[in-house]
């Protein structure tokens, strides 16, 4: 692990670039979260809804909601496949998504579909992964999504 | 009531049918910098040209089971120290454009604590040229009147129409009468009043609601903005049910057939996901003027009726 401005960054996640969320690959199957700067300027989460398991899903598809202080919108899936699991306690209790970005804070596990070719999208290494996330705080920044309102 | 003995079927075309009778066919979309708002149809631009301030930070003394707070939570409020006037002269020198002032209510006036803050709300307008729009809970005669005087662009309240739920859900001593009252004294003063309606707001149940428009009815209001109970983590309603669309629906047609001029939009408070993709149709068909925060395809649904979308960055109830 390394940290960039505070945030804690795993290298050896995967991380979509586009929409900030990490994924942790096992074989076929991957958990997946969202990264602590983008839920940072979301601010606390509010309600979290997730569709259920089973739902088949292509790259950018949504798979859930979020109303955040800052922020109400879809999650959009950072990779193609099928819903596997869905974390309830997140779903009862959304702050644990801000609490604990990497830990019990995940929000689904999918079955993966097209991971070898999708997987190029994705980010991971210390040095692209850093690289990335020094750009997008300042870009966060710029627009003001982590100022004090 | 207004729907008498026709199907649910025909009342969603006759709403429909009223809107289009009265209204041009276009609707309005809202996305205020309350939060980031991103869909693939509709994305902010201007996120800081509306901002929302609550008077009394994150607290309360109401507590009412829906909320504790937690909807004052993101709103913006005066640094130690710092007037009203010169938060929103900070707000206005980065690019805000209008602002909402709200905050927690006092048990004893059942309203917003806004008479000391009048002054400042004047110079706010005169001086620097913001739109101002208030919620204001009950309000007495003096506050209605000075808010006149200060001249803010539009009042918010939320309208009860159950004795049960003011006193069960919001914890105060006060009646349906009181509400009734406070309209009566806004649009006296000559407000442009914007009152809400929240569906469901005792626990999930329809218990107030067609009373409050029935009250609403008898004034004209500049506009009527209706919101669904949102169950919120950490409050006494967390595991509430919220409405079901179809009790949602019949309400939009009802109320679209009662208020047949008057613009009514759907507020930004409801649940989300699924059940507010279907709101959000059923919002459209049943003729509603326009929608905040709208679910992704609601935009592209709305065109497939003949509709022509137009987007703001402001709060829906401020924005009409």
């Amino acid at each position: 692990m390394f940290t960039v401005h505070n945030y804690n960054i795993y290298p050896d996640l995967f991380y979509d670039p586009k929409e900030h969320f990490w994924l942790k690959a096992e074989g076929k199957r991957a958990r997946i979260g969202m990264d602590p700067l983008v839920q940072d300027s979301m601010g606390a989460f509010v309600v979290v809804q997730l569709d259920p398991v089973g739902k088949l899903m292509s790259k950018g598809d949504s798979f859930g909601t979020v109303e955040a202080e800052k922020y109400v919108g879809p999650f959009r899936s950072p990779v193609s496949g099928i819903i596997v699991a869905v974390n309830e306690q997140v779903v009862q209790n959304p702050r644990l998504t801000n609490a604990e970005p990497y830990g019990n804070g995940w929000l689904i596990e999918m079955e993966l579909t097209d991971f070898e070719k999708e997987k190029d999208g994705l980010l991971t290494g210390e040095e692209p992964v850093r690289k990335w996330f020094e750009h997008e705080i300042q870009r966060y920044q710029e627009k003001e999504w982590l100022a004090e309102s | 009531m207004a729907s008498g003995i026709l199907g649910q079927s025909d009342l969603k075309q006759q709403a429909f049918a009223v809107r289009r009778t009265y209204f041009p066919d276009e609707i309005d979309f809202y996305a205020p910098g309350l939060k980031r708002y991103s869909t693939e149809e509709f994305e902010q631009k201007r996120p800081r040209a509306f901002l929302p301030i609550s008077l009394t930070g994150s607290s309360c003394a109401l507590q009412c089971d829906h909320c504790e707070s937690k909807i004052l939570e993101p709103m913006i409020s005066p640094a130690k120290d710092e007037s009203l006037f010169y938060l929103c002269k900070r707000l206005s020198d980065s690019g805000t454009e209008g602002v909402l002032i709200s905050g927690g209510s006092s048990p004893i006036t059942g309203g917003v604590p806004l008479l000391k803050f009048t002054h400042d709300i004047a110079r706010i307008k005169s001086e620097l040229g913001l739109r101002v729009f208030v919620h204001t809970g009950l309000v007495c005669e003096k506050t209605a009147a000075e808010l006149k005087n200060a001249g803010v662009d539009g009042v918010m309240i939320d309208v009860i129409g159950a004795d049960e739920t003011i006193r069960d859900v919001y914890h105060l001593n006060f009646s349906v009468k009181d509400f009734d009252r406070s309209l009566e004294l806004l649009m006296k003063y000559g407000h442009s009043v914007r009152p809400h309606i929240i569906l469901g707001l005792h626990y999930g149940k329809f218990i107030g609601e067609y009373s409050a428009l029935e009250m609403i009815a008898q004034y004209s209001v500049h506009a009527l903005i209706l919101v669904i109970l949102t169950p919120l983590a950490g409050t006494a309603m967390q595991n509430t049910k919220p409405p079901e669309v179809s009790e949602i629906e019949n309400f939009f047609q009802e109320s679209r057939l009662r208020l047949p001029r008057t613009p009514i939009l759907l507020g930004c408070a409801r649940p989300p996901g699924k059940h507010k993709e279907a709101v959000d149709r059923a919002a459209v068909d049943c003729g509603l003027n326009g929608i905040a925060y709208p679910a992704e395809g609601i935009v592209a649904y709305s065109g497939s009726k003949g509709l022509k979308p137009n987007f703001h960055e402001k709060a829906c109830s401020c924005g009409c």
